[in-house]
């Protein structure tokens, strides 16, 4: 490999380094206050709950050095992790530059570490796409319109939702009704479906068209591709699954609030239902994510909701910002160039006062050339 | 022509008898010498004395541990913000050499930086070794410790490469407040008599 490329390549990976190392060290404090909280606030509903987690993904989306000034390193400056990532970064430097005392060895080891997390992604996101289509395949094939009874079930149901209907085909291979697409969802049921009774099937009508109304297959895009940069990490697989868990109380919540005395019946369809569930694959989701949750989903359903939707959001805003501003910056990178004056050369008497003043004209300028 | 003779006569006997007087003369003694088994003794005393490590060695445990850093630069009589960091010093060679490894910023660049300390006892003088990452000068210092013990004192040159000079004096001072702190001067001393401080790091040891 030409000098060029591999210059470029240890300039990517000493990016990569800085930007993940920091991303997975930051996140495990939220993922743990939010796991934390998660099991505290059960009665808080699963819309608060769920945003905790989101922190955990959320924070992935800002800068890795973006710290609140009265974050917790404000009062612990030791866990500010300037020496670690500066001290990796300019041994990748100096390697790139020709080398020096053990330089060379920590360098190749982040380009091997770099060339490891590549293949780990394209691994993950080859696996998902290749489920995703398969899945998608299976379920769309050979499927027809459903019948109108069961589409005006469907536009019945979505009006109680306040949302338009989703279209709903009958599937020959689906064994168990699910939600398929991520900007257009359709509801796929299977066939044997459609001959129960209309109560249950609106119950199953109306808990994937609340998936559809909360937006909840772009949110499951979302979480995969987090996991898919991130696979390497515990947080993000954990995030990820109580994500999933939560989503489907989220929408028997919704669907209790819809059907309100009805919610037993609700509960008994999801009874009958549960020995014809299959594990939806890639990002569809069914009426059951996981079959082993039933009694966790019934549990949530016969105990009231203890907060107002209203009381929820706000509280589930709150608990974002509070877990956002004290953990997210408990590890970021601080301020590495604090900003002051450097008096002209000609006024600095020696020769290290000049030598500091280039050092923090070529900081200043490498810090522009970055932007 | 009779009185030149006996002259001539008298001169010649003298010599004559001069001659025989230093060919009697035993060999003058050489500066007394120790036998060589007296000579192996004194040499193996020396070689302990000048190669063991000792006190001096022991004064250098108090570097030893991990630190927390916080260094800034004196510009034009002002100091820079503080920049933090991290050290670790640990013995290279058992109570002989030690050598410690510091990391963090320095004037917003990654800056890592390489010790190499140890005491001369042939020179008895502390003797020290600098490295980092922001050049590529492998700068030395020699010096002592006051007799307090509360500071390390010790004088090196480097070459500056923005000038063009050489061998310019730089003064090294390691103050030692208490156990868990010390504090790092550099001093440019062609600046003249007063404020040649340029750098100064305080290391706190990490808990």
């Amino acid at each position: 490999m030409t000098g060029g490329p591999t210059l470029a390549i240890d300039g990517l990976a000493q990016a990569w380094f800085i930007w993940c190392a920091a991303m997975a060290v930051q996140i495990v404090p939220i993922a743990l206050a939010a796991c934390a909280l998660d099991a505290l606030l059960k009665r808080a509903g699963p819309v608060v709950r769920g945003a905790l987690w989101w922190t955990t993904i959320a924070r992935l989306a800002l800068p890795p050095d973006l710290a609140a000034t009265i974050g917790v390193p404000a009062f612990v400056p030791s866990l500010t992790l300037v020496p670690y990532l500066s001290g990796v970064s300019g041994a990748i430097d100096a390697s790139s530059a020709g080398g020096s005392i053990g330089a060379g060895v920590t360098a190749s080891w982040i380009i091997a570490a770099f060339w490891i997390w590549i293949a780990g992604v394209l691994l993950c996101a080859g696996a998902a796409m290749w489920r995703y289509a398969r899945g998608r395949r299976r379920l769309l094939d050979g499927s027809s319109d459903a019948p109108a009874g069961v589409s005006s079930l469907a536009a019945a149901a979505a009006r109680q939702l306040g949302c338009a209907a989703p279209p709903v085909r009958v599937g020959r291979h689906v064994v168990s009704p699910v939600t398929v697409g991520i900007w257009r969802p359709v509801i796929v049921l299977p066939p044997a479906v459609v001959d129960v009774a209309p109560a249950m099937l609106t119950h199953v009508l109306l808990h994937e068209i609340a998936h559809v109304r909360r937006r909840d297959p772009i949110a499951s895009v979302v979480c995969l591709a987090a996991q898919i940069l991130f696979w390497f990490h515990p947080a993000l697989w954990w995030a990820r699954h109580r994500l999933a868990i939560l989503r489907e109380l989220a929408c028997d919540r919704t669907v209790a609030r819809v059907l309100g005395d009805a919610t037993r019946e609700y509960r008994r369809t999801l009874i009958v239902f549960v020995h014809h569930a299959a594990t939806p694959t890639g990002t569809a989701l069914g009426l059951f994510q996981r079959r082993s949750h039933l009694l966790s989903r019934i549990d949530a359903l016969t105990a009231p909701p203890a907060l107002s939707r209203r009381v929820e959001r706000g509280l589930a805003a709150a608990l974002i910002l509070i877990v956002s501003i004290s953990c997210a910056p408990l590890l970021s990178r601080g301020s590495p160039t604090p900003t002051f004056d450097i008096p002209p050369l000609d006024r600095l008497p020696g020769s290290l006062q000049k030598r500091y003043a280039v050092m923090r004209a070529l900081a200043l300028e490498e810090a522009r050339a970055a932007h | 022509m009779k009185r030149i003779s006996i002259s001539v006569l008298v001169v010649l006997s003298c010599c004559a008898a001069a001659g025989r007087l230093d060919a009697q003369q035993p060999p003058s003694p050489t500066p007394a010498s120790p036998t060589p088994a007296a000579d192996m003794a004194a040499m193996m005393e020396k070689a302990k004395r000048f190669t063991q490590p000792g006190a001096a060695h022991k004064a250098l445990d108090r570097f030893v541990g991990k630190w927390t850093t916080e260094g800034r630069m004196f510009m034009a009589g002002k100091p820079t913000p503080p920049e933090k960091g991290t050290a670790e010093f640990s013995w290279l060679m058992p109570n002989r050499w030690l050598k410690g490894d510091a990391t963090g910023m320095m004037m917003g660049q990654p800056m890592r930086a390489f010790w190499l300390m140890g005491y001369d006892n042939f020179k008895q003088s502390y003797v020290m070794t600098m490295l980092t990452g922001m050049d590529t000068a492998m700068n030395h210092a020699e010096g002592d410790m006051d007799p307090g013990g509360k500071a390390l004192i010790a004088y090196g040159t480097l070459d500056e490469y923005l000038t063009g000079e050489h061998d310019k004096m730089v003064k090294y001072v390691w103050r030692f407040p208490s156990a868990d702190q010390m504090i790092l001067e550099i001093h440019d001393l062609p600046i003249g008599e007063a404020n040649t401080k340029v750098l100064e790091v305080t290391y706190t040891r990490a808990r």
